[in-house]
């Protein structure tokens, strides 16, 4: 369920559930990371980009780790997104952007 | 504070004098006695000797022998009769004394032994980096503006991963509070005293005004404090006091400074006896992840705080003054004043923690970050009657650990 009212970095943030547990994070930003040793593979990359659905954002570009940082649109399903990445040889793992707090 | 010997060499009660130290002209030898390691003055015994039933005399002898049990047992011998104990003529210090006015009420940094733990080290601004990731420092016009940040030689601006600038501006008044535990000005004239007495300082914002941070912006924050600390060939330490849940982002952070050699410590959290999120948890799986609870000034572990095994250790974390910014933020919608304030959390705790590692780094540069966990630990003053997973092992002894 949408919690309109609550933002971080001018994001909503949402409430969603993870191994049991309910926790909130970034709606619909994706954390991807790609395996050790195709951190600077730009083919890897590129199919990782892929199964984003269109006018996703990037929000932070591969890194030196290989790490990633995408926006999705309001309209595409987090879960769906996620559960498509995991599938990808050259991932290591896909998760939301989980907020903590003081 | 102990009465007795100032060192005859200068200023420092630091102890780093390279040449011999002497007390009234006897060289002071270190020496174990009893199972502890004191300074003595070489030669000179004291000795309790029964004079009539119930009364004790005390003299001052002189021997050849060595300052330990062998010795005493020599000079025993040289004593004469109706020896009942003796001793070496052990020195005492004064204990440094900050001139902070709000020195007072600091009953923090009383329990955990603070001033003794400063006769043995205040600290270094050259070898050590102590990285606050919160939500910021006092600062206007990109200027810090809190008075008892006043040495801003000593504060490197980190990003603010909020706004994307480079300002790390407190608009929620948590990491002002946080700082001041760890590295207010102390010995300055002016408010309360930090206990890293020196040291230099990483400020980054990744938590926003509500209190919230992500992966993200931790992430972030770690690797730039990383860099700094790698730039100055600085060791680092983090204080993080934000919790939530497992994630393969955060322990990829964790990894990465475990990689760094950097020590992490963390607030265990505030969730009133619920289990400990993490990265605090992560105390049980990474050497280097210190988690930390919360004792109250009867050395109560605190309520609020949230429990379990992945508890290291407890400082004080109740009732604690520090510097709240010199401008309104959320923290003042709360109730709380302008500059000072008392608050109360696992996040309060956390930062004497941090502090007490980067003393640590200072006085025994070589210890890993493992080492200064172990230290840290080892050292504690245990509290048998409290619930471990509120305590961990114990409160920490600065002093102690400073040794």
């Amino acid at each position: 369920m949408k919690q309109a009212a609550r933002k971080f970095r001018n994001a909503p943030v949402r409430s969603t559930w993870i191994n049991g547990k309910q926790v909130s994070c970034v709606d619909n930003e994706v954390i991807v990371q790609l395996k050790r040793g195709l951190a600077q593979d730009a083919e890897a990359q590129a199919s990782v980009l892929r199964e984003f659905p269109n006018d996703s954002e990037v929000k932070q570009d591969f890194d030196d780790t290989g790490m990633a940082v995408i926006a999705l649109p309001e309209s595409a399903n987090l879960h769906t997104v996620l559960e498509r990445l995991s599938r990808q040889a050259s991932v290591d793992y896909a998760e939301p952007n989980l907020l903590d707090t003081i | 504070m102990a009465e007795g010997y100032r060192n005859p060499e200068g200023e420092s009660l630091n102890y780093v004098v390279q040449k011999p130290r002497t007390f009234q002209g006897h060289r002071i030898v270190k020496t174990v006695w009893e199972g502890q390691s004191v300074d003595a003055v070489e030669g000179l015994w004291l000795v309790g000797r029964t004079v009539t039933a119930g009364r004790i005399e005390i003299e001052l002898i002189r021997s050849k022998g060595p300052m330990d049990p062998s010795g005493a047992a020599q000079a025993a011998k040289s004593a004469g009769g109706g020896v009942k104990w003796i001793e070496p003529v052990m020195l005492d210090f004064i204990a440094a004394y900050p001139n902070d006015p709000f020195f007072e009420q600091q009953w923090a940094l009383d329990a955990i032994h603070a001033q003794q733990a400063w006769d043995h080290c205040k600290g270094d601004p050259e070898t050590t980096l102590l990285a606050v990731l919160d939500t910021g420092m006092p600062l206007q016009r990109g200027v810090i503006s809190h008075p008892d940040f006043d040495d801003s030689k000593r504060f490197i601006f980190g990003r603010n991963w909020i706004d994307g600038d480079d300002e790390p501006m407190d608009d929620n008044g948590h990491g002002s509070h946080v700082l001041g535990i760890a590295a207010a000005g102390t010995d300055n004239r002016t408010g309360v005293a930090g206990l890293l007495w020196r040291g230099s300082v990483f400020v980054s914002k990744t938590t926003d005004s509500h209190g919230q941070s992500s992966a993200v912006t931790l992430r972030q924050g770690v690797r730039q404090a990383i860099a700094a600390a790698k730039e100055r060939k600085a060791r680092l330490v983090i204080n993080y006091s934000a919790r939530g849940p497992r994630s393969h982002t955060k322990q990829a952070i964790i990894e990465e400074a475990l990689a760094a050699d950097a020590v992490v410590v963390t607030a265990a959290g505030n969730n009133a006896g619920q289990e400990i999120d993490y990265p605090a948890a992560y105390s049980v799986e990474f050497p280097n992840v210190i988690a930390v609870g919360a004792v109250d000034q009867n050395l109560h572990g605190a309520a609020f705080s949230s429990a379990g095994h992945q508890m290291t250790v407890a400082a004080p974390g109740v009732d604690i003054l520090s510097t709240l910014p010199n401008y309104l933020v959320r923290a003042n919608t709360e109730g709380f004043h302008l500059k000072y304030d008392l608050m109360s959390g696992t996040s309060m705790a956390a930062p004497l923690v941090s502090a007490l590692a980067c003393l640590i780094l200072a006085k025994f540069p070589h210890f890993s970050a493992e080492e200064v966990r172990d230290r840290i630990v080892e050292t504690v003053h245990k509290l048998p009657k409290e619930n471990p997973y509120y305590v961990g092992k114990g409160l920490i002894d600065a002093e102690q650990a400073l040794r």
